[in-house]
C-alpha cells in the first residue's frame, strides 16, 4: 500500500503534539508494510532555538530517536520549502514572514519538492494557497492509493491531490477552529476545515470530544467519522532522570502553550487559592504564547512570584527533567481536541489533573478531572494531591494499567483498518 | 417441608455534601439533606410505599403463609424518621402482622467488626433497642455487612442472644456442602448459619434494563418450578428491597415477580415460607462448620472486596477509627453520631476504583465523578473533623 501523506513536522524539530503524532503515526503504519509519501512543510531555519521562539509553538518535545531508524527506508520525505507551522495564526504567520523567511529566501539551494512562483504568500492563506500546489503536481507525478492528511492547512493540498487522481481521501483532524480559537473562529479557516471533511472519503477524528464538534458544528454525516485515539510511546523516555525531589517544597506544573485554549489564567488562579492554605509550593509556567505577559503581570499583582517559575519554552531534554521534577501536572484547557502531554507527564509518575473539556480523558478514567473555569474546584484538588500522598500513589497505580493500553500500535491498526474498508 | 426465607433489605447512603479544602475549618455540616431527601423521596415513590403496601396485601391475602424477614439499616431508619415517617409507619403494619421477622445488624451499616470490638458492639446494641422500639421485636437473626462471617463473629454475636446467622455461602466455608441447608457455628453451636442462595438475587438482577446477563429473566411461576427442583431444607435469598421499583417508564417486571412469588410458591405444596428464626425450629442442623477466616473477603474468586482493598480505602478508614478514643473521650453525643456516619460503608465503596463504572447503574450509584473525588471530599471532612476534635 503506497500512501500520499500531508503531514507535519519531523525530528529534529518538533515542536507540538500534531509533529509528534505525525511522526508516530508513519513510523507504526510504515513497520507494518505501508510505504508513506510525506510531504511536510520546511523552511530551513538558522536555529531551531530561534524558530521556535518566534511561532510560540510550545508543547513538549520529547527526545526523538535520530533519522537513521530503519523505517526512514519505507519513508520518503519530500521538504516543501514553506514557513508554515502548526498551530499559526495569522498575526503570527506575519511575524515568521517578517523576521525569518526573507533571511530564509536569502540562502540558495533551498529545498523544494517543487518550485512554485514567487516568495512565500503574504499572508496565511495565501501561503496555505500556494502550498496547496505541491499537492496536484506530487499527486500527478507519482503512483499511490490513497491520500491522507493531517490538520487544515494540508487540506487544500490534499483536496487538489483527489481531484487530480480520483484517489480516496482521509483527513485527520487533530483540533479543530473551535479548539483554538474558541467563539473567535476564523472563517476562511473554518470552511477549508469543512470542505476538507466534506471531501474526504472518510475523516479521523482524536477522540469523541473532536467527533462531536464535527459532528455538531460542521454537519458531517456521522458514519463517516471514526474516532482514533494519539497514544504515547514508552521509548520517548529517553533517559531516566534521577532528580532529587526536595521533599520540603512541592512543584506543580503547567506546560503548553501559554494562549487562552489552554487555560493558563485558570492555572494561575487557582495557584493563588492553594497559596493560602499551603507555602511550600512552585508552580511552574513552561511554554510561550500571547498570553504570557498578561500572566507574568497577574502574578505580580497578586504578590505570588516567589512562588512562580516561568521557564518559558523547553524542548527536549529540559521538558523531560521538567517532569521528573514535578509532583503534579495540571492541564486546565478551555478547549483540548486529545492532548498528549498529560500521557507524557504520567510517563514520570507525575499524577495529572485534567479537564474535562479534554479528548485525553476518554482514554485516562484514572484521572482527576475538573471544569477549566471551577478556580475553586482545581484548587482544591491540586491541595489534595499534595497533603493526601494516598492519592497520588492510587492515581499513579490505577493510570499506569491505563498506559499499558494506549499504544501507537493500537491508533496504526484503527488507521489501516480505515484505509483497508476505503480501498475494497 | 423445605423452608424459602426471603430476606429484604433495606438501606440509604448517608450522603456527604461536597466538602473542599476550603471549607476546612469553615464548615460543620457533613451531610447532604438535600440530596438525602431528594433521593429517599424517589425511592419511597417508586419503591418502599408500593412494595410493602403490596406486601403487606399478600400477607393478609395468605393468611399467614407467606412470611418473611426485613434488614432495615439504622442509617435509613434515621432518614425515613426525618424525612419519610410514614415508611416508618408502613414497616410498623408489616411487623403487626406477625408474618415479619426483623433482622439485627451494626446500626451505621459498618465495617466496625473489623477496627473496634467494642464500637461493634455498641452498634448491634442501638439497632436491637431502635427495632424492639418501632417493631415491638427483640431481633435473634443477625446479619453482617456483605453477608461476610468468621467464628469470631459467631462469638461476638452470641453475646446478643443472636440465634440465626446469614452468610454468603463461598466453595471454600462449605467445601462440597449444600448451600440450602442449616449449619452450626463450631465455637456457638447454639447458633446456625443460613447461607445466601444467589437463585433469586441473580435473576432479579435481569430485570435491569443494564443487566449484562444473556439469559432473560424468569416470571415468579417458572422461578419456583427451577427451585423446587433443587435438594435441600432450607433457601436463604437476600436481596435488596430496592431492586423491585416500580419504574416511572413502565418498567414494573421486578415489581410484577415479587407481587406473584407467594402464590407462585403456593402451587407447590411442599414448600412453604419461613423466617430464619422459624426455619430454625423445624429444620435440622447438619454438622458443624469452623471458619476462621472471613468467608467473602479472601475468597479468591473476588478480586477486591470492594470496600476495604485499594491504599485510600484503608488510609480513609483507618484514619477515621484511629479517632475512636478521642471522640469517645469527650462525651458529646453530637460528636459521636458524626463519627458513626462517617463509619456508613458506602463512603467506601464509592472510593472503589474496580467498581466505579458499574456503580454508576446501580441503586445506589456513586455521586462522585470518580473514586478519587470520593476520596478526596472524604478525607476533607476527616480532616475538619480532626481539627475539631483535637481544638475541644
Amino acid at each position: 500500500m503506497r500512501i500520499l501523506m500531508f503531514g507535519w513536522e519531523f525530528p529534529p524539530h518538533i515542536s507540538g503534539g500534531l509533529g509528534t503524532a505525525c511522526y508516530e503515526i508513519t513510523r507504526t503504519l510504515s513497520r507494518h508494510g505501508a510505504d508513506i509519501v510525506f510531504v511536510v512543510p520546511r523552511a530551513e531555519m538558522p536555529a531551531a532555538a530561534t524558530h521556535v521562539q518566534l511561532v510560540a509553538a510550545t508543547e513538549s518535545t520529547l527526545a526523538y530517536p535520530s533519522t537513521s531508524e530503519e523505517f526512514f527506508d519505507r519513508l520518503n520525505i519530500k521538504p516543501f520549502d514553506s514557513i508554515l507551522r502548526p498551530y499559526l495564526n495569522d498575526e503570527e504567520y506575519l511575524n515568521v514572514l517578517n523576521t525569518t523567511a526573507e533571511r530564509v529566501a536569502a540562502q540558495p539551494d533551498r529545498p523544494s519538492v517543487i518550485e512554485t512562483t514567487g516568495h512565500y504568500g503574504h499572508n496565511l492563506m495565501a501561503e496555505v494557497a500556494r502550498y496547496s500546489e505541491v499537492g496536484e503536481d506530487l499527486a500527478l507525478g507519482d503512483d499511490f492509493d490513497l491520500i491522507h492528511a493531517h490538520d487544515w492547512m494540508t487540506f487544500l493540498a490534499a483536496i487538489r491531490a483527489k481531484r487530480a487522481t480520483g484517489k480516496p481521501l482521509v483527513v485527520h483532524v487533530h483540533s479543530v477552529e473551535y479548539d483554538r480559537s474558541g467563539d473567535h473562529p476564523n472563517q476562511s479557516i473554518f470552511d477549508i476545515e469543512k470542505l476538507g471533511m466534506q471531501e474526504a472519503d472518510h475523516v479521523i477524528a482524536v477522540s469523541h470530544y473532536t467527533r462531536n464538534l464535527i459532528l455538531d458544528q460542521y454537519g458531517i454525516a456521522p458514519d463517516k467519522v471514526s474516532v482514533v485515539h494519539n497514544a504515547v510511546s514508552r521509548r520517548n523516555i529517553g533517559k531516566v532522570y534521577h532528580v532529587s525531589r526536595p521533599h520540603h517544597e512541592k512543584v506543580v506544573l503547567f506546560l503548553g502553550r501559554i494562549t487562552s485554549q489552554k487555560g493558563p489564567d485558570f492555572f494561575v488562579e487557582a495557584a493563588a487559592r492553594v497559596l493560602e492554605k499551603m507555602s511550600n509550593v512552585t508552580f511552574v509556567m513552561a511554554g510561550s504564547g500571547d498570553m504570557l505577559p498578561r500572566l507574568i503581570e497577574r502574578v505580580g499583582e497578586l504578590r505570588l512570584g516567589r512562588h512562580f517559575h516561568f521557564t518559558g519554552f523547553l524542548n527536549g531534554h529540559d521538558v523531560e527533567r521538567m517532569y521528573a521534577m514535578s509532583d503534579l501536572y495540571v492541564m486546565p484547557s478551555a478547549s483540548e481536541p486529545f492532548g498528549l502531554s498529560p500521557l507524557e507527564a504520567m510517563l514520570y509518575d507525575v499524577p495529572v489533573i485534567l479537564s474535562k473539556q479534554a479528548g485525553v480523558n476518554e482514554v485516562l478514567p484514572n484521572a482527576l478531572t475538573v471544569n477549566f473555569w471551577d478556580v475553586a474546584d482545581i484548587a482544591n484538588k491540586i491541595l489534595a494531591v499534595l497533603k493526601y500522598p494516598v492519592l497520588s500513589r492510587e492515581l499513579l497505580r490505577n493510570g499506569r494499567k491505563d498506559l499499558h493500553k494506549i499504544r501507537w500500535e493500537v491508533a496504526a491498526q484503527r488507521i489501516q483498518r480505515i484505509y483497508n474498508q476505503l480501498l475494497v | 417441608m423445605p423452608s424459602v426465607c426471603l430476606i429484604l433489605k433495606v438501606h440509604e447512603p448517608h450522603r456527604l455534601r461536597p466538602y473542599s479544602f476550603f471549607d476546612i475549618g469553615e464548615a460543620t455540616a457533613y451531610g447532604d439533606e438535600v440530596e438525602m431527601l431528594a433521593h429517599l423521596e424517589k425511592n419511597a415513590s417508586q419503591c418502599y410505599l408500593p412494595a410493602t403496601r403490596m406486601l403487606l396485601k399478600q400477607i393478609l391475602e395468605c393468611r399467614g403463609d407467606f412470611r418473611f424477614s426485613v434488614l432495615l439499616s439504622g442509617v435509613a431508619i434515621d432518614q425515613f424518621e426525618r424525612f419519610q415517617p410514614e415508611l416508618l409507619d408502613q414497616f410498623r403494619r408489616l411487623a403487626d402482622t406477625g408474618c415479619v421477622e426483623f433482622i439485627c445488624e451494626p446500626y451505621f451499616h459498618s465495617f466496625a467488626f473489623l477496627f473496634s470490638k467494642p464500637e461493634f458492639s455498641e452498634q448491634i446494641e442501638l439497632h436491637r433497642q431502635k427495632i424492639k422500639l418501632l417493631f415491638g421485636q427483640i431481633p435473634t437473626s443477625f446479619h453482617h455487612h456483605a453477608l461476610s462471617y468468621n467464628d469470631d463473629i459467631a462469638i461476638e454475636a452470641n453475646v446478643f442472644g443472636i440465634k440465626v446467622i446469614l452468610a454468603s455461602g463461598t466453595d471454600r466455608i462449605l467445601e462440597s456442602r449444600s448451600i440450602n441447608r442449616l449449619y452450626q457455628p463450631a465455637p456457638c453451636p447454639v447458633q446456625r448459619l443460613f447461607f445466601e442462595n444467589p437463585l433469586l438475587a441473580d435473576n432479579i438482577a435481569r430485570f435491569s434494563p443494564t443487566s449484562e446477563s444473556s439469559k432473560s429473566p424468569l416470571t415468579s411461576p417458572q422461578f419456583m418450578s427451577h427451585l423446587v427442583q433443587k435438594q435441600g431444607e432450607v433457601m436463604t435469598f437476600p436481596v435488596n428491597l430496592n431492586v423491585f421499583e416500580k419504574h416511572p417508564l413502565g418498567g414494573t417486571e421486578a415489581f410484577d415477580f415479587l407481587s406473584q412469588f407467594p402464590s407462585a410458591l403456593q402451587a407447590y405444596k411442599g414448600f412453604k415460607f419461613e423466617t430464619p428464626s422459624e426455619a430454625v425450629l423445624t429444620q435440622p442442623a447438619c454438622g458443624s462448620i469452623s471458619s476462621p477466616g472471613f468467608t467473602t473477603w479472601e475468597d479468591a474468586e473476588r478480586e477486591s472486596n470492594g470496600w476495604i482493598s485499594n491504599e485510600m480505602q484503608k488510609d480513609a478508614i483507618h484514619g477515621l477509627y484511629l479517632l475512636e478514643k478521642e471522640v469517645k473521650s469527650h462525651s458529646n453525643p453530637n460528636m459521636l453520631l458524626i463519627w458513626r456516619q462517617l463509619q456508613v460503608s458506602d463512603h467506601f465503596l464509592f472510593m472503589d476504583t474496580t467498581a466505579h463504572n458499574r456503580l454508576k447503574e446501580s441503586a445506589s450509584p456513586s455521586p462522585y465523578n470518580s473514586p478519587y473525588d470520593a476520596y478526596i471530599n472524604f478525607m476533607n471532612i476527616l480532616t475538619d473533623f480532626s481539627e475539631r476534635l483535637a481544638t475541644r
